[in-house]
């Protein structure tokens, strides 16, 4: 029996405060746009988290597949048990995860949340989200608006911290199996001809928001409280990048160089290796630098150098481990098992830069320190490109 | 006034007839000798006739002032006298005559009323005794006594009342007003009036006003009483919602004065919802109420509403712990225009506050609740015209300050208001009555938080009525009724803020005028018809039939029969039977606006009610009633707050189809003491059973379910054995009272208290409480309470005061009202203890 206002205790007498059992019925609700903003009958496949939430395999089970009414609102019913993950309520991580699936073309929206009752998702828009390349292999992109709470929703939004989170937008190209670029900062009409290099790529634009929130609806039978993301995702598949970096087949101690060979492997390094030096056949002007797949051991800054005669300059620079704060949230471990989850921006660095102007180089060395200026030791690297420039 | 004196007689010669005196003429006391006394002789000259031919002073007129002497000769002048003779011979004579002037005797005059202390009222019949010489004073007790100046002294006396003496002093010629007062061996304030009523249920128990305002645990309340008759549970100690025959307390309906009204109480467990002295009586009537009363399966509660009294004006006010309340009548007779106005309100909120504020609490508890009520009658010819208008506000609950996200308050607001205008009529034989009546009703649930409204469940509905009723009478031992009513309800319920549900897709905000969720016609014809072939027979038949009409589209219509007869087996006993069917929409607990309208789409509830019982009387002072009954109900549509918040959250998805079938069969009996002899009191006992038919689920020892099986199960209102015993005594010029109340408790299946649960322990030796089968499910634990009453009367002047306590629950008993599992199985148990100190007067 729910805690009462002692104050009104009849008032509360007036209802059952009964508690809600594993059997009892929850109701989950939310709607769908399509893409030309009408609305419609649409299919959905629901999936639930099956067994216990790995965090990044998770194993996702088609529970049914439902139709939404005429004007796009979807409603389901199901057990307190099926949301609990279990006889008794637990909490964020312990209860089941739920993942629909809008069926049909250009649905392009996965919604996973979590909650332990009745739950209301924001009204959602189908294909919202459009990427392409031209054959200047400049990428264009345009996002959804961020989704809004229901009215039914109990949250705080601010202007700093708005919720659900604004839409992120992420660039993902593969490589065949390998990442070749991961970009989480995007910008429409960008180009991608110094990040896809000479690799064959395909890859996706995804647009995330997550937030958090609950239902306290007067009388209810208990509270409910929800997080929630909401994803949506465009391919692209630009044509093969004809640029080769100046720095391609050079060595750096080692021969063949992994870090130059062309081959997008993720390469561990030894211990106690604080610097990666590229040495060039001859003098190079740097053009452009391309950092692929850099894992340090601790968060700081890496620095790019050129070697010349008065020394070594700095190319570029770039910071390791910070992450926009609602990066912290947008981090939903665990979220497909069919889809990749979206790597945490802290985990592994790809930096694209044009190269500051020094002159002719015969070498570049990569290394890191930390924030109180203690050396970095570099953990994996995939490839450190210089293009000369133009 | 003088006396004339015929002294002698001087004849010439001869036997002589002497004239005698045969028209006085009475002279004058001059002005400014009213107090003077002075004889005047005159000699008078006759004719032959009689006549007073000449008027002279004399012989002797003495020291007379002149306007003596001016007054008796010109008093003289109009004397006549039969002729005197000689011989037989009428003939002219002289003769003396004595005008004598005597001073007046000095008087005052005593005029007044007698009146009982405390009273604006003459005592009709009181008598006055001054000087051994006995006066009677008229019907409204007033008198005027002509008396001599001085001391005097006033024995007053009247039946029932102390006699007193009263000395004034009088002066010449005054003329005093007085008022005596005289107190009476007891105070009454109340003023009983029985009004033969027609007679067309089984069981109506009719409280008179004294009855319902003195009964410990009311606060004076006669609403209130009914939860101490036969028949009736409640929901809750002290919560004002009668459970009438195992039903639910929305089955039940409540008339002021003819119009039906949602509720009695204010806050629930408060005060009625109009101040006391608007009523002077209650009617009862557990079931089977005659074909006038339709759209109900339950009770009926009739508060019948007082016309003024006969006195110009008339006023009462009181003041206790929680709320005051003001009343007053004026009688207007020249224009046959009776008008009564009466309101109180509480301070209950300003109280909390300065309570939070010692204490330093960030919530503040809201009480708050007011009503109005006004009532005219105008004589209209051979008519008569009423107008009663109704009002009520309420809330409670509790608003924080501190802006904090988990800072939460709410409360719940309610109010409802009716303006009714009714014109009765003589026609024919009969009386004709033509009424409409405007209502309002809403209620509002709400959430805070600091302060400031965030949500709110809002419902409300708006209705228009009319209805006709025409009595008459066909011959000596038939008697006609028939009547129509028809009324357009329209509701709106909105949601708002955090009141909105998960999937909730309706409007922000319905006007239930402008924009209502639902509409409803709802009308009704009856008849009924009174036979009573012998003196010990009555039979009373008739028919209502009823049409629920909800826009758009979808018309119920229902027949409803009814039946009672009454036969008086020999001079103190009565056998007494009734039957009828009954409808009602779908009801949600207790009577919630716009509701009801919008569950008309379940369809309707469906109901039989049958009645058998006798009534022994073996004397004035005793009177014994059993009555047992039998229910049953073909169809149940009867939600409670849950069923609504489920439906609420099923936003979209197909309702559930909460109907079911049932009964409930119980026994009652009532020992009465009317008033009399100083005290009255009365014993109830009754035993109900009620069960539905109900698909419940089985559960194992994760709580979850196994299946699903049909059982009867005890309604969530069911209680068993209700118990009550009151009593009233008089002594002098207190009143002091006692109610004893006893209830076995209700099924603890989750309805409007905990779900029963068990206790098991999971692999990990860990206690876990999973829900018992709704079959196995226990029971809430029995309660009793007493409540006291005590009241001091005062007459001060024209003014009677009354201090009075009222305890409801004095014997500080909890009640529990459900359980919280945790580690163990705690009761929640409510201490309703509810005090109520006051001052009443009334001139």
């Amino acid at each position: 029996m729910k805690r009462c206002l002692w104050m009104v205790p009849l008032l509360c007498a007036l209802t059952s405060c009964d508690q809600m059992g594993p059997g009892d019925a929850v109701y989950l609700f939310g709607s769908f746009t399509r893409p030309d903003g009408g609305v419609g009958p649409l299919e959905v496949a629901v999936q639930r988290s099956s067994g216990e939430l790995e965090p990044e395999n998770p194993r996702f089970e088609p529970v049914f597949t439902l139709q939404t009414r005429e004007d796009g609102a979807l409603a389901m019913e199901v057990t307190a048990e099926e949301v609990w993950g279990g006889p008794e309520i637990g909490v964020y991580g312990a209860l089941n995860r739920w993942r629909l699936v809008p069926l049909g073309p250009s649905a392009g929206l996965t919604v996973t949340f979590e909650t332990t009752g009745d739950a209301e998702l924001p009204p959602l828009q189908l294909g919202d989200l459009t990427a392409s390349v031209d054959p200047e292999l400049r990428l264009f992109f345009s996002l959804p608006e961020r989704p809004v709470l229901p009215l039914s929703a109990s949250y705080r939004d601010t202007a700093e911290e708005p919720n659900p989170t604004a839409l992120a937008p992420v660039l993902e190209l593969l490589s065949g199996d390998h990442p070749l670029w991961l970009d989480f900062a995007p910008a429409s009409g960008m180009s991608l001809a110094a990040v896809l290099e000479d690799f064959p790529a395909e890859g996706r634009v995804r647009a995330v928001s997550v937030g958090r929130w609950s239902h306290l609806p007067l009388l209810a039978p208990s509270s409910s409280f929800v997080q929630g993301r909401f994803e949506w995702r465009a391919g692209v598949s630009p044509a093969p990048g004809e640029r080769i970096p100046a720095s391609r087949g050079v060595p750096c101690g080692a021969a063949p160089c992994p870090f130059t060979d062309g081959d997008l492997a993720r390469i561990v390094l030894a211990e106690e290796v604080y610097t990666v030096e590229l040495t060039f056949p001859g003098p190079v002007r740097p053009g452009e630098v391309v950092l692929r797949g850099l894992e340090l051991e601790g968060w700081g800054t890496f620095r790019v150098e050129g070697r010349t005669g008065a020394g070594w300059l700095p190319l570029m620079e770039g910071r390791y481990g910070a992450v926009p704060t609602s990066w912290a949230i947008h981090h939903w471990p665990a979220d497909s098992a069919l889809d990749a989850p979206i790597p945490f921006p802290g985990e592994r660095a790809y930096a694209r830069a044009r190269a500051a102007e020094v002159g002719e180089v015969t070498a570049v060395r990569l290394s890191a320190q930390s924030s109180d200026g203690e050396p970095l030791r570099l953990v994996a690297l995939q490839e450190l490109s210089v293009f000369a420039a133009e | 006034m003088t006396n004339a004196l015929l002294l002698a007689l001087i004849l010439a010669a001869g036997e002589p007839v002497l004239p005698t005196l045969l028209q006085p003429s009475p002279a004058l006391t001059p002005p400014g000798f009213e107090e003077v006394a002075a004889e005047v002789a005159l000699t008078l000259t006759l004719s032959e006739t009689g006549e007073v031919v000449e008027v002279s002073p004399g012989p002797e007129p003495g020291e007379v002032p002149a306007p003596f002497v001016t007054a008796a000769v010109s008093a003289a002048r109009g004397l006549r006298f039969t002729p005197a003779q000689v011989d037989g011979v009428p003939t002219a004579a002289q003769v003396p005559f004595l005008y004598r002037f005597e001073p007046r005797a000095p008087t005052a005059v005593l005029r007044g009323q007698i009146r009982a202390r405390g009273s604006r009222h003459g005592l009709p019949g009181a008598a006055l005794s001054v000087n051994g010489q006995s006066y009677e004073a008229g019907p409204d007790g007033s008198f005027a006594l002509t008396l001599p100046p001085g001391g005097v002294r006033i024995r007053v006396s009247a039946q029932g009342h102390h006699p007193a003496e009263f000395t004034e002093v009088l002066e010449k010629d005054q003329l005093a007003e007085v008022v005596y007062r005289l107190e009476a061996f007891q105070l009454d304030p109340y003023q009983t009036v029985v009004r033969e009523r027609a007679r067309v249920e089984v069981t109506r128990i009719a409280l008179a006003e004294q009855e319902v305002r003195e009964v410990p645990g009311t606060m004076g309340d006669p609403a209130r009483v009914v939860m101490l008759l036969p028949g009736v549970a409640s929901v809750a100690s002290g919560l004002g919602f009668p459970v009438v025959r195992g039903t639910q307390p929305a089955s039940t309906q409540y008339f002021i004065d003819g119009v039906r009204v949602p509720t009695l109480y204010h806050l629930m467990v408060g005060p009625a919802v109009l101040h006391p002295a608007f009523v002077d009586g209650v009617d009862f009537e557990p079931g089977v109420p005659g074909a006038h009363v339709g759209r109900a399966l339950g009770g009926v509660v009739h508060l019948r509403a007082g016309a003024p009294l006969e006195a110009p004006v008339h006023m009462e006010a009181y003041a206790d712990l929680i709320n005051l309340g003001g009343l007053v009548q004026a009688s207007i007779p020249q224009t046959g225009t009776k008008l009564s106005l009466a309101g109180r309100f509480s301070y209950t909120g300003a109280l909390a506050e300065l309570v939070a504020r010692a204490l330093r609490e960030d919530g503040l508890l809201q009480t708050d609740f007011s009503d109005m009520q006004v009532r005219v009658d105008q004589r209209l010819g051979d008519g008569q015209l009423r107008l009663l208008w109704l009002a009520s506000t309420d809330r409670v609950g509790v608003d924080t300050r501190e802006d904090r996200p988990s800072n939460m308050g709410g409360g719940v607001a309610t109010g409802f208001h009716r303006l009714d205008l009714r014109w009765t009529h003589p026609l024919a034989r009969g009386v004709l009555e033509l009424a409409g009546t405007w209502s309002g009703d809403a209620v509002e649930l709400y959430a805070t938080r600091a302060a400031q409204r965030i949500g709110a469940f809002d419902l409300r509905s708006m209705g228009l009525g009319a209805r006709a009723r025409y009595t008459v009478p066909l011959g000596e031992q038939l008697r006609l009724e028939v009547g129509a009513e028809s009324e357009q309800l329209r509701g709106g319920v909105s949601l708002t803020g955090t009141a909105r549900p998960p999937g909730f897709a309706g409007d922000d905000v319905v006007d239930p005028v402008r924009a209502p969720s639902a509409i409803a016609v709802v009308s009704g014809a009856w008849t009924s018809a009174t036979w009573t072939p012998l003196p010990s027979l009555e039979v009373t038949a008739g028919v209502r039939g009823d049409v629920w009409h909800l826009v758009p589209g979808r018309t119920q219509a229902v027949a409803e029969p009814r039946a009672a007869v009454r036969w008086q087996l020999t001079d103190h006993l009565t056998w007494k039977a009734g039957a009828g069917l009954f409808h009602q929409a779908p009801t949600v607990l207790l009577p919630l606006p716009a509701t009801d309208l919008g569950a008309l789409r379940l369809g309707l509830q469906e109901g039989a009610q049958l009645v058998t019982g006798v009534e022994w009387a073996p004397s004035r002072a005793l009177q014994v009633g059993v009555d047992a009954f039998y229910n049953p109900l073909r169809r149940a549509i009867e939600l409670d707050l849950d069923d609504l918040i489920e439906n609420r959250r099923r936003q979209g998805l197909p309702p559930l189809d909460p109907s079911t079938r049932g009964y409930s069969a119980g026994a009652e009996l009532f020992v009465r003491k009317p008033i009399g002899d100083n005290w009255f009191g009365w014993l109830s006992y009754s035993f109900v059973r009620s069960r539905r038919l109900t698909q419940i689920d089985r559960y194992d020892d994760f709580d979850r379910e196994l299946g699903q099986a049909w059982a009867w199960l005890p309604f969530a209102f069911e209680q068993e054995h209700v118990f009550n015993g009151a009593l009233s005594v008089q002594l002098g010029p207190w009143t002091l009272g006692a109610v004893a109340h006893f209830n076995t408790g209700r099924p603890r299946s989750g309805q409007v208290t905990s779900r029963d649960r068990r206790r098991v322990t999971d692999a990990e030796r860990n206690p876990r409480w999973v829900r018992v089968d709704l079959d196995r499910v226990g029971r809430l634990p029995p309660f009793w309470r007493v409540d006291l009453r005590a009241a001091r009367r005062w007459a001060v002047g024209d003014i009677t005061l009354e201090g009075y306590l009222d305890l409801l629950n004095a014997s500080l008993q909890q009640e529990t009202v459900g359980y919280e599992y945790g580690e163990h199985e705690v009761a929640v148990r409510i201490p309703v203890i509810f005090p109520t100190l006051g001052l009443k007067g009334s001139w």
